[in-house]
């Protein structure tokens, strides 16, 4: 009597060895993706412990927790990391998984230009991080690295500058490829005019990507020729101007804003449809806005110079505020998908309705910079510390987050637990809330930003302490998400292809997807392919 | 709901200013707050009235109406936005163009500079300069009241920002791009300013207090000033053809010192200032009119000798060019 166990040969465990080469020398987009996921949520780890630092420093007045040296680098290493390393790979990370299925595609146009786009990012935030084994540490003139303070800076500031080089090419190389990807590879049915919000915003990141990091590759090159090969780019004393780079640098730092936030307006509005149970309301407002961002956001960088005495402040007030009407259009489409939908809270759909909640506030508190009156009394002030964390934490994080617990499913068959998830959400809330809300009182109140301590007499105190406290609260919601991801890992592969009752083509294929994406494609009429097959099956169901 | 209450909280938070300009900034913040209000209770009502009322309740599997949306409303979307948006930039440029218009006839006038890592302020028709001294003595300077008074930034190494909080006002000091601006403060009292464009290791120091002060107590101070940094009497003990300064916390040891006149002279320059850097320039008079020398620079912690050509018999300045008045003295070479 013999029992023959009928195991294809493909799902038998292979040697740790060969699965460890193959993730190496992977060029399938799903893989990759998931690389750039870890790569940015190890970095994640890193810059988040960092703003623990921060906040534990500032907690009281004239603290010693960090030495102002090492403060200095802290912040500085914080921001590059979270915006370089954390938030656009992030996105690009979800954007090489499920642009291509989303176009029902078999894989990025060029995989191995993909491979080794996801190559460069860990090599260039490795080199940015070397600065701390250098006898001068870590780069320490802000992530904006004004000069002519980043030429007093050792050689933690060179290594800076040549892993940004190396993270730059690698948002280029990764962004030409969305580019071809999506006007090249889409499946048959899927004209622009059905193509997907993600894939649409990835596509608009991709282009500010092309437009705009040359000039921050320039920027720097300017900035290590300054340091090291005897040009006066910079040099005042020499007939160069400071103004020199913070042109080039803001006209790269600003699109760069975008290119931090469109990915997630793409997420929200691929989530806040599928679990209303409505279509996107006005999906080609949302196209025209998108686009609208894109272009006039060539035009706005001279608001970060308001206090620098060098720009038309009136001139860049007004484009300012004309960028805030497409910005504001999307918020109209997703309350209006959200009206008389029925609502389903899954724990990606409560992070897309806090990404909605916090990022108008962002958005609004904008306002007050936007006016270069206003600005004069708060910029540099920890009114902006406020503002950009409610853009790229309340806004493109929580995206990054509903992202996370959306589309988990797929790329693992395995759910994200429903129950930690809220608990991961609520505290991640309530905790950026305390932390970050108090900020825009502190910066009326006077306080300067990127400051290592403050005096008892300035009276700061309170609410430093008040947001440190809130920043722990983050710290555990993020732990408990942590853990999240851990379980489930461990947890049987239960998801089906469609778990959400999804519209787009990425749930049409099983969850994972095979390596070739699709068996079979459903037929593309509209932007919602899938839903349209399903209401397909069950009319077909009903009449037979 | 209590996140509904909270921008009215912080409406109170704004300074009240004390100047001309700074009451039109604290204006324009309510301006903005009352625009940014209705946005606000709007976006954060209509969701939260949603979640309450649009749940999906257990069992009802209906799908909702598949409503995509219209050209009427998406015209809507835009034109909304647009008009607050309008309003935003009128309140918003009458505001710019009247902080940012520069009295024509300022009475005082002052030169402020921002090194690392301190300010010096210099009245220009007084002949005065205070100074402040890195973690040691914030720059104290006074301003009389109602007196239209125009000041011009300077930075000497890397770029700083001349931020007093309660003139709900800051501007870059940029090194080779004087920025100039009046202001007439209008409140007497004491008021902190700092550095807000980050400058290097030691910028949450750079302090500034800024005293607004009655006029005839503002000119009895300059006096004051005037004499204690009078040119020094030249009564300072001749070392021969050597000298040590010592740089500590970016002050030198000594205000005055002593040399022969007609043969060349050495002087040790010791740094105790770890990562900053200084230097010894000699020139005619605090007003440096005529440069001598200037050594090349010492960054901190080192101690450097250099040697001086000779001088002729006289009475000169000296400091350290980055930190200008902050690290000055007398040479008197006899």
């Amino acid at each position: 009597m013999t029992t023959t166990e009928v195991r294809p040969a493909s799902t038998a465990p292979r040697p740790v060895g060969a699965r460890a080469l193959d993730w190496l020398t992977t060029t399938d987009h799903k893989k990759i993706g998931i690389m750039y996921l870890v790569n940015s949520f190890s970095f994640f780890a890193i810059a988040g412990g960092m703003a623990m630092l921060i906040r534990t420093q500032l907690a009281k007045p004239n603290n010693t927790v960090l030495s102002p040296e090492t403060y200095n680098e802290t912040f500085t290493m914080h921001g590059t990391l979270m915006i370089f390393l954390v938030i656009l790979p992030l996105l690009s990370g979800f954007g090489n998984y499920f642009v291509p299925l989303q176009i029902g595609a078999l894989d990025m146009a060029f995989p191995r230009v993909n491979a080794l786009s996801f190559w460069l990012l860990p090599v260039g935030g490795l080199t940015i991080l070397s600065g701390y084994l250098t006898s001068g540490g870590a780069a320490a003139a802000g992530w904006t690295n004004y000069v002519p303070l980043a030429l007093q800076e050792g050689t933690g500031e060179d290594l800076w500058v040549l892993g940004l080089l190396v993270v730059g090419t690698s948002s280029l190389l990764g962004a030409i490829n969305f580019i071809v990807t999506v006007l090249r590879l889409r499946a048959p049915g899927m004209s622009m005019s059905r193509v997907p919000i993600f894939t649409w915003a990835t596509l608009s990141t991709s282009v500010l990507v092309v437009l705009a990091v040359p000039a921050l590759t320039a920027t720097l090159m300017i900035v290590f020729a300054d340091r090291h090969l005897g040009t006066v780019f910079l040099d005042p004393s020499h007939g160069g101007s400071v103004f020199n780079y913070l042109n080039t640098f803001w006209f790269f730092g600003h699109p760069e804003v975008y290119m931090l936030i469109m990915g997630a307006w793409g997420i929200v509005s691929e989530i806040i449809p599928v679990f209303s149970g409505k279509p996107l309301f006005g999906y080609r407002g949302v196209i025209a806005a998108l686009l609208l961002v894109l272009a006039l956001s060539f035009t706005v960088w001279g608001h970060h110079m308001y206090t620098t005495g060098l720009v038309d402040d009136s001139l860049f007030s007004i484009t300012t505020e004309l960028i805030s009407v497409p910005t504001g259009v999307l918020f109209f489409n997703w309350l209006f998908t959200l009206w008389r939908g029925k609502i389903r809270f899954e724990p990606a759909m409560v992070f897309a309705l806090g990404f909605v909640a916090m990022f108008v506030i962002g958005g609004i508190d904008g306002v007050w910079m936007a006016s270069p009156a206003m600005d004069y009394a708060i910029h540099d002030t920890y009114f902006v510390v406020a503002h950009i964390h409610y853009v790229l934490f309340g806004g493109s994080l929580f995206g990054i987050m509903a992202a996370m617990y959306y589309w988990f499913p797929k790329m693992t068959g395995r759910y994200l637990g429903r129950r930690l998830g809220h608990i991961h959400f609520w505290l991640t809330f309530v905790g950026f809330n305390v932390t970050f809300f108090p900020m825009h009182f502190l910066g009326l109140a006077g306080m300067p930003r990127r400051i290592a301590s403050y005096p008892a007499s300035s009276g700061w105190g309170p609410l430093n302490l008040v947001a440190t406290l809130g920043a722990y609260v983050i710290g555990i919601g993020m732990i408990v998400g942590g853990i999240n991801l851990f379980l489930s890992l461990r947890r049987p592969r239960t998801a089906p292809a469609d778990p959400w009752q999804g519209n787009t083509l990425e749930w049409a294929t099983s969850s994972p997807p095979p390596p070739h994406n699709f068996d079979e494609l459903p037929p593309i009429t509209s932007e919602r392919p899938v839903r349209d097959r399903r209401l397909a099956v069950a009319a077909a169901e009903v009449t037979s | 709901m209590a996140i509904l209450l909270l921008p009215l909280v912080l409406g109170g938070c704004v300074k009240e200013g004390i100047s001309d300009k700074a009451t039109e900034v604290h204006a324009l913040f309510y301006t903005i707050l009352w625009l940014a209000l209705p946005v606000f209770a709007f976006v954060e009502g209509v969701l939260f009235y949603c979640i309450v009322r649009f749940r999906k309740r257990p069992g009802d599997d209906v799908p909702p109406r598949q409503y995509p949306g219209n050209r009427g409303a998406l015209a809507a979307f835009f034109a909304g936005p647009l008009a607050i948006v309008i309003a935003l930039l009128i309140f918003g440029e009458s505001a710019v163009a009247t902080v940012d218009r520069n009295d024509a006839h300022p009475v005082e006038q002052l030169v402020i500079t921002g090194f690392q890592w301190e300010w010096s302020a210099r009245y220009v028709a007084e002949k005065v300069t205070v100074t402040g001294k890195t973690n040691k003595t914030p720059l104290l300077m006074e301003l009389p009241v109602d007196v239209p008074t125009r000041i011009e930034l300077r930075a000497t190494d890397v770029m700083h920002e001349f931020y007093v909080p309660d003139l709900l006002y800051m501007k870059n000091a940029v090194p080779g791009h004087p920025n100039i601006f009046t202001i007439t403060p209008t409140k007497v009292g004491t008021y902190h300013g700092q550095c807000a464009q980050y400058c290097g290791l030691w910028h949450s120091r750079m302090a500034l207090t800024v005293k607004v002060v009655p006029q005839q107590e503002f000119q009895r101070w300059v006096a004051q000033e005037s004499q204690a940094h009078a040119p020094g009497s030249g009564s300072c003990q001749t070392t021969g053809s050597a000298f040590t300064l010592v740089a500590s916390q970016t002050s030198w040891d000594k205000d005055c010192v002593g040399v022969v006149a007609g043969v060349p002279f050495r002087i040790t320059i010791t740094n105790k200032d770890r990562g900053i850097d200084h230097n010894f320039a000699v020139y005619d008079s605090p007003d440096l009119g005529h440069r001598f020398y200037l050594s090349p620079t010492v960054t901190g912690v080192a101690t450097k000798t250099f040697t001086v050509p000779a001088l002729p018999a006289g009475t000169y300045y000296f400091q350290c060019d980055i930190h200008g008045p902050a690290m000055a003295g007398t040479l008197v070479v006899r």
